[in-house]
């Protein structure tokens, strides 16, 4: 069996985004270490983006084991009508973190617990600079990035890492 | 109910999917047919589970979006953004993942 045979009858559980988002740190910290920065930036970006997504679940209640496309157009909806200026439903941007690091904060908002202000100014800060940096089409563009941008971007994914507990706790 | 025949990157097609299941919620049909609908409200949040076999060629992504878009179209914005889990499979699919529907009530049951 191949790999992605092996891996794409495996359903995308939130457990799965989190294994996988461990993963991809490492391997982004490795690529930068070693002096690749965009490719290290490529993969903090989806870091990011399955961090928040896991977070956004898991703060909603959902079951860890719980398939992630069928979650996917809801939290879409969700956050055109938070954010109608923002975002439409029809132009979805499933792997935008500007957007689902907004849809978290608010979800949190709307349900009265709201981040401690000195950890929403980190939050916004670190999920800001990830969103200007980093986008999927960046993997068709020769590289670029530099020494500062992947150090910015590590330290930016290492916050929400580290912070992930308060972020998807109810 | 008449079959619609969908074929990839059909948006017609699609479009009367989604007029088809925009009724469907809207009026449900009291005939034991597809497409199935299962709401559950685990809390104050909804989950929608379609069974529908004319889908088949679209992806899941493609069938929760058209899900959510009659959803909403149907009940409104503010029942729409209640839901948080918008689920479409065919009769297979859902086969395998072990639903089933009662024939008399047309209710969901544990495999």
């Amino acid at each position: 069996m191949t790999l992605r045979e092996l891996n794409e009858n495996t359903p995308e559980a939130i457990l799965e985004f989190q294994a996988a988002a461990e993963d991809r740190y490492w391997e982004a910290f490795a690529l930068m270490t070693e002096g690749y920065h965009s490719a290290g930036i490529y993969l903090a970006g989806y870091v990011a983006e399955m961090l928040l997504k896991s977070a956004y679940f898991a703060f909603s209640g959902q079951s860890l084991t719980a398939e992630v496309w069928p979650m996917l157009a809801p939290a879409w909806n969700r956050g055109c009508i938070y954010f109608p200026t923002s975002f439409s439903t029809s132009a979805r941007e499933y792997h935008n973190l500007d957007f689902w690091a907004r849809l978290l904060r608010e979800e949190r908002r709307r349900n009265g617990v709201a981040l401690p202000w000195y950890t929403d100014n980190a939050y916004l800060g670190h999920t800001r600079l990830l969103h200007l940096t980093w986008w999927v089409e960046m993997r068709y563009r020769h590289a670029q990035a530099t020494a500062q941008d992947a150090e910015e971007a590590l330290e930016a994914i290492s916050w929400l890492r580290s912070y992930y507990h308060v972020l998807a706790a109810p | 109910m008449s079959l619609i025949k969908l074929r990839h990157n059909d948006q017609q097609a699609q479009n009367r999917l989604e007029q088809r299941l925009t009724e469907e919620f809207a009026h449900p049909s009291p005939e034991y047919a597809q497409p199935f609908i299962n709401i559950e409200q685990p809390g104050n949040r909804f989950h929608l589970l379609v069974i529908w076999d004319d889908w088949e060629p679209l992806s899941q992504q493609d069938r929760s979006v058209l899900i959510m878009n009659s959803y909403r179209q149907a009940e409104g914005e503010d029942a729409a953004s209640r839901v948080s889990v918008a689920m479409g499979l065919t009769q297979r699919e859902a086969d395998r993942l072990g639903f089933a529907f009662d024939p008399i009530s047309a209710a969901p049951i544990a495999a």
